[in-house]
């Protein structure tokens, strides 16, 4: 007889396969699955690789026919509607040596005492379980509580798959939810077991909850682990130029007053206004509807000058223009201010594209006096991409992004220690060539005495 | 490898140390340099493999990088290039002087001046570095025109170019000098009077590190930074 179950911690171990995902970014996470049978060993089932979460059909080809399906036995499914990594780490007393499950404490005790296994990552159960239901040769029934299990007066001898919907209470709280459904679980085997029904069981969810606050990492520049819903942007073909912009967020500081934050959306006619010619482009972005939080209404206007010579073109100089700021006074307002693009690389070979995940640009009061009064202004412009001459064959060519390999204060380090190492290699050289003079050594000579003349 | 210099009839003794410990220091460096030169191959191929030739952009590096890294450089690697000549200058002499005197202690006031040599390289790399250092002023680069941003960079790399002729010119002239004192203090020891006919080769030993001190000077000459 297989020794499959007896181990202590089966919850922890779960627990410690799925921490591995939390780490790994924003994707879908699935749902786990547990499963036990009194009788059925588990040990032909195909291991779970803890890494990518399991789809519906092979769950229900590798797992649920075998257990289920094909078996001799009874099954039964039990559904929480909401069921997440994060409660068994919660909730599931997982940090003490000999806990007994916390809030999981019967489907624990059931994965101890009987043969089990454990799916960290399953997407879409439900779906494979009305696979199951359909495929199924016995019947099938529906619970939701003990009472209505009791009702189907259920046998050994037929074979039935039941599927439990446990309930979700929403004024518990979490835990109690969690001990509730646990505890109706436990209601529920325990009833089959008084009525010798052998059964496999899966303890799964419907849907998994995010509940947990993900980190929000704050930098300006490539997201490599861009989320699959913000990739949206809008494609501008003006007058020749492709151009590619997500959104643009404009912050205006004014000296003594409250700054101005404005989310602008970008339309595919926003570019309408650029010129290209043959060696210079002015791609002009209009918004006209800026509004901050629905009040007061401003129009933008960044306009990149660009020019091409030779085997590159060039981003000379973005400027920013905003009408509407109500009290701009005779000291300037920001119309056709330049912006400070002093630590980006804009030149940019000549059948290449400019592309950069989120450019932050300030207003340039340094070189111009006159934009004192809107110093800390700001552009932010989301997903900028610009071929505005050689486009060729219909698409954006590759693309120069504004985010190097490394940042130039990298490079002055890396120089700065290779001299330093160049003179730690010298040194070390020099000194291991060190040697005493052993000329005259001869261990089995007499010692040399040397005469002590008088001084 | 040391040349087999015992005279005919003498059993041979080791001259450099018999007992090697540890791994050889020639195989450390070969694998060290190999395995860099093989990771930068690799990147450059891949760099020009996926069309992203342009990306390995090292006028960006000059452009980029701060015109003081490389101003104060320059004036580092004077002083010390400069005292590294010097120093090996000195040791290689002293020792030479303090065996022979031993023997001939009539060596050791007229030997001095080799170690008078090796210090005026010395010199010669403090000076640069303090005639370069004059050129660094502090400005606000966001408020220089670009003609002038330019200039700062010209200075920069005139006072890393200034400081690195001074600098190795020094070293090689120490070195020089303080092999040929080396030998003049052991000649003298055994004949008196070679010494003055040798001396005549630590002059012109001495002359290549005022070569490099000339041209330092010119290459520092108009590199002012330039400020607002």
């Amino acid at each position: 007889m297989d020794v499959q179950s007896r181990m202590p911690s089966r919850i922890t171990f779960l627990l410690y396969s799925i921490l591995i995902l939390l780490h790994k970014g924003s994707a879908q996470l699935g749902t786990p699955a547990l499963f036990w049978s009194p009788e059925k060993s588990m040990s032909h089932l195909p291991e779970v690789n803890g890494v990518d979460p399991v789809n519906s059909d092979l769950l229900e080809k590798e797992y649920l026919k075998p257990l289920m399906q094909h078996a001799g036995e009874s099954a039964v499914v039990f559904l929480k509607d909401k069921l997440h990594v994060d409660d068994f780490t919660k909730f599931a007393d997982v940090y003490s040596l000999d806990s007994n499950g916390g809030a999981f404490k019967n489907i624990k005790h059931f994965m101890d005492e009987n043969f089990s296994l454990e799916i960290p990552q399953v997407e879409d159960p439900l779906k494979a379980v009305e696979g199951l239901k359909l495929s199924f040769a016995g019947a099938v029934h529906s619970a939701d509580s003990l009472a209505a299990v009791e009702k189907l007066n259920l046998g050994p001898d037929q074979k039935f798959l039941l599927i439990v919907e446990l309930q979700p209470s929403s004024d518990l709280s979490e835990e109690q939810a969690i001990a509730s459904n646990d505890a109706s679980v436990g209601e529920i085997c325990h009833h089959l077991q008084k009525r010798g029904i052998s059964y496999t069981a899966m303890f799964t969810g419907k849907s998994a909850s995010e509940n947990q606050a993900e980190e929000v990492e704050t930098f300006s520049g490539r997201h490599l682990l861009a989320e699959a819903d913000s990739n949206n942007g809008t494609f501008m073909n003006a007058d020749g130029a492709y151009l590619f912009l997500r959104d643009v967020q404009v912050h205006i500081a004014q000296k003594g007053k409250d700054p101005i934050n404005l989310n602008l959306t970008v339309e595919s006619s926003s570019a309408d206004k650029s010129l290209v010619d043959n060696s210079t482009a002015l791609i002009q972005f209009d918004f006209n509807d800026g509004s901050e939080n629905g009040t007061g209404s401003y129009q933008v206007k960044i306009v990149f000058n660009t020019t091409r010579n030779g085997d590159r073109w060039t981003i000379n100089q973005i400027r920013l223009t905003v009408d509407g700021i109500a009290e701009a006074g005779p000291n300037g307002t920001l119309s056709d201010s330049p912006l400070r693009t002093d630590d980006l690389d804009l030149v940019v070979p000549i059948l290449y594209s400019y592309h950069c995940s989120s450019m932050k640009m300030y207003v340039d009061y340094i070189r111009n006096k006159g934009l004192v009064n809107y110093a800390g202004s700001y552009v932010v412009l989301n997903g900028l991409q610009m071929q505005p001459f050689n486009v060729q064959k219909g698409a954006f060519f590759n693309a120069q992004d504004c985010v190097g390999f490394f940042t130039r204060g990298i490079w002055m380090g890396i120089f700065s220690s290779l001299i330093l190492l160049a003179i730690l290699f010298f040194g070390v050289m020099m000194v291991l060539n060190l040697s005493t003079p052993d000329r005259f050594d001869d261990p089995k000579g007499k010692t040399i005495t040397i005469a002590q003349a008088e001084d | 490898m040391q040349a087999n210099r015992t005279p005919h009839g003498v059993m041979p003794v080791p001259t450099e140390p018999t007992k090697r410990y540890g791994t050889p220091l020639g195989a450390i460096y070969g694998i060290i340099s190999s395995v860099l030169i093989f990771l930068l191959v690799l990147v450059g191929i891949y760099y020009v493999l996926t069309g992203k030739g342009s990306r390995v952009d090292i006028g960006w590096f000059f452009l980029s990088t701060s015109p003081y890294m490389w101003a104060l450089t320059g004036v580092g690697l004077a002083i010390s290039l400069s005292v590294v000549g010097a120093a090996w200058g000195i040791y290689t002499t002293g020792v030479s002087i303090n065996g022979g005197g031993v023997k001939a202690p009539r060596i050791k006031t007229k030997n001095l001046i080799s170690i008078i040599f090796c210090e005026a390289v010395a010199i010669y790399g403090i000076i640069m570095a303090i005639v370069i250092s004059t050129n660094i002023s502090v400005c606000e680069i966001a408020l220089l025109s670009s003609v002038k941003a330019i200039i700062n960079l010209i200075s920069s790399f005139k006072m890393f170019g200034a400081g690195l002729t001074v600098g190795i010119c020094n070293l090689a002239c120490g070195i020089c000098v303080g092999i040929v004192g080396s030998g003049a203090a052991l000649a003298d020891a055994a004949n008196s009077t070679l010494f003055v006919k040798i001396l005549i080769i630590e002059i012109f030993g001495s002359a290549i590190g005022l070569f490099g001190l000339i041209i330092a000077i010119l290459q520092t000459t108009g590199a002012g930074m330039a400020s607002e």
